[in-house]
């Protein structure tokens, strides 16, 4: 499912923003234009790909953002959309008689919430996500980024029974993006964090809820006791992979994945099919890869690599060693 | 009396006076459309389609479901809300419907590409107010070589389906104003070559029956001459390559040039364009 960014703005300053670079890198009034997003939908569906996933910034923050989703859905897509849940009561008003009769499937919220006790956010903002659960709790899936070891999940389980979210929580690892300091999980601490991860089975499982592992995950840093764990609680989908996600942006500028929007960024213009964008993405992968291997010096000779059950972890890190080293190596890995 | 389609008020008197034509029937009012059919059909008439002219945005109409199975032809101002508009779509997409949009509202320029793109078919009205061409020339891109299927947007689609080197092509059909096809009358019957005509007063004749050899009738055969008007006033439009498409039509207009020669030559290049494509997919287009 590629991703579509309706605006560069955004209401939070997470330490670890996986899009800093590219919002920096952009202009602020940048809004995705109606000619734009019939454009996508068209490139999408002739690509076969009946789901769209909108992003930001903050998507909400589009003063078309109603608009859009009722088209996207008239157009028979199915519909994500990754927010804070912080918003006007006017946008989430528009946003409800949006979503009047349609079925909960065709429309889900990525609600992506950071640890209160260390992303304090003010009262104002947090009635707003209270007010935004209140109304699109049952379509909403909590999201969770890992930047630090320590971090905390309990409040997202209450919120998951306060506000009758869905029984699912989205957990990334934040990785570093080239060019910018931001806060992230580095190969010697994703140990940790996913220990930290398996400390919260048990309210997982009292709680009936499900974890899903987004990308960047190293396979070797599991126990196969954690491996058994997650098939069971999860249903056997988890994967360990890195590969193009496809973001595209509100000047139509599309690169692989937020941690490497600053390398070989193109114009969806220039491609035919969404499958075009993700097979050019993916030589660069592979460009990358063929220098170093993942994100361990075991990476190299890897077996789980070699059988592509694991990439070895998330390409940004490689990256942004790349940068700091002599620039002896394949010119697409640099910025 | 030839076989024009006749384009009049929904006025009994006047179509009744008729048996075994064909009518385009012009209204105002959205309550008579669902009884014009009926009526058209019971004067031993054919309806060819309903042309009904509204002022109130596409988003405020609430009687599209009585409106199913009419072939119908609705001017209005603008789209207007959209998400109000969205609650009745899957109802107007089930209409033999073509929305036709003015260009005097510059929003009428994207409102047509969202409706094609929701296959509902549309029409540019082109009224008096400056065209902009180059999004003029972005719309009828999306709508010769858009990548999905969408409805037509007209008058584009007519011209990429009729156009060919050697002749004319002439794009008032799609209005219903096209004096080789239609002939307009006033509600007492009298009978104009064009709605310009009509609503100008200008008439040809008192009632149709005066006009039993319409294609030796002086006035029709010069009418059907006044494309040559700008080749023999040698404007500009006479020397212009997107001539053969437009005849001159936008000659008096303040902006006409340069935008509007750039705009009708790439056009008559994505015309050719569309019919190499439809020829290789063996569908060759009309021409």
């Amino acid at each position: 499912m590629a991703n579509v960014l309706l605006t560069q703005r955004c209401v939070r300053s997470c330490p670890y923003c996986f899009a800093k670079k590219h919002i920096s890198d952009s202009s602020p009034d940048d809004l995705l234009s109606w000619e734009n997003l019939i454009y996508l939908a068209d490139i999408f569906e002739l690509s076969g790909e009946r789901n769209m996933s909108l992003l930001g910034g903050e998507p909400t923050l589009h003063p078309l953002i109603a608009e859009f989703l009722v088209y996207l859905l008239k157009r028979n897509f199915v519909v994500r959309i990754f927010t804070s849940g912080i918003m006007s009561e006017k946008t989430l008003e528009r946003i409800g008689i949006a979503l009047d009769d349609v079925p909960d499937d065709r429309v889900t919220f990525i609600c992506n919430f950071n640890e209160p006790q260390n992303s304090p956010s003010s009262l104002a903002e947090v009635e707003s996500v209270k007010r935004f659960l209140k109304s699109f709790g049952n379509r909403t899936v909590p999201g969770f980024n890992v930047y630090h070891p320590e971090f905390r999940l309990e409040f997202l389980f209450d919120l998951i029974n306060e506000f009758g979210l869905k029984r699912h929580i989205r957990l990334g690892v934040a990785n570093p993006i080239p060019g910018r300091n931001n806060s992230f999980v580095s190969p010697e601490e994703m140990a940790t964090v996913i220990s930290r991860i398996f400390d919260y089975a048990p309210l997982f499982e009292r709680f009936r809820i499900k974890p899903g592992l987004d990308c960047g995950f190293p396979l070797c840093m599991f126990s196969d006791e954690n491996l058994g764990w997650l098939y069971r609680h999860t249903g056997g989908v988890s994967r360990f992979g890195c590969a193009p996600v496809i973001d595209i942006g509100p000047d139509m500028s599309v690169w692989s994945c937020f941690p490497l929007s600053s390398i070989q960024r193109k114009s969806i213009f220039e491609f035919d099919t969404l499958q075009d964008v993700v097979r050019f993405y993916n030589r660069m992968m592979g460009a990358i890869r063929m220098e170093v291997g993942g994100i361990y010096e075991k990476c190299d000779d890897c077996a789980f690599r070699e059988e592509c059950a694991c990439s070895g972890g998330c390409a940004a890190h490689l990256l942004s060693r790349f940068q700091e080293e002599a620039r002896v190596r394949v010119p697409e890995v640099y910025l | 009396m030839s076989s024009h389609i006749l384009v009049c008020p929904f006025r009994k008197d006047v179509f009744t006076r008729f048996e075994e034509k064909t009518f385009v029937i012009r209204s105002d009012d959205p309550n008579e459309i669902a009884s014009i059919p009926q009526a058209v059909r019971d004067s031993n008439n054919t309806l060819h389609s309903v042309f009904l002219t509204l002022d109130t945005p596409l988003s405020r109409i609430s009687s599209f479901e009585e409106w199913k199975g009419i072939p119908l032809s609705l001017q209005v101002p603008e789209i207007g809300d959209f998400l109000e508009f969205a609650k009745r779509l899957h109802i107007v997409q089930g209409l033999n419907l073509r929305v036709f949009l003015p260009l005097e509202k510059e929003e009428n320029y994207l409102s047509l590409r969202i409706l094609s793109s929701l296959c509902i078919r549309t029409t540019i009205v082109f009224g008096g107010r400056d065209i902009d061409w180059e999004t003029l020339s972005d719309l009828v891109t999306y709508a010769l070589l858009g990548k999905v299927p969408h409805a037509g947007i007209e008058p584009f689609h007519h011209i990429a389906e009729t156009y060919a080197a050697d002749r004319r092509t002439e794009i008032g059909t799609v209005y219903f104003d096209d004096p080789s096809r239609y002939l307009h009358l006033d509600d007492r019957g009298n009978v104009s070559l064009t709605s310009g005509d009509l609503s100008a007063g200008r008439f040809i004749a008192e009632s149709i029956s005066d006009l039993p050899d319409l294609e030796n009738c002086p006035a029709y055969l010069e009418r059907l001459d006044t494309w040559k008007d700008s080749l023999l006033q040698g404007a500009d439009c006479a020397c212009c390559e997107g001539w053969r498409i437009c005849l001159g039509r936008f000659s008096s207009r303040r902006n006409h040039s340069p935008g509007c020669k750039r705009f009708f030559t790439e056009f008559i290049e994505l015309v050719e364009q569309y019919q190499s494509m439809r020829e290789k997919l063996g569908v060759p287009c009309r021409a």
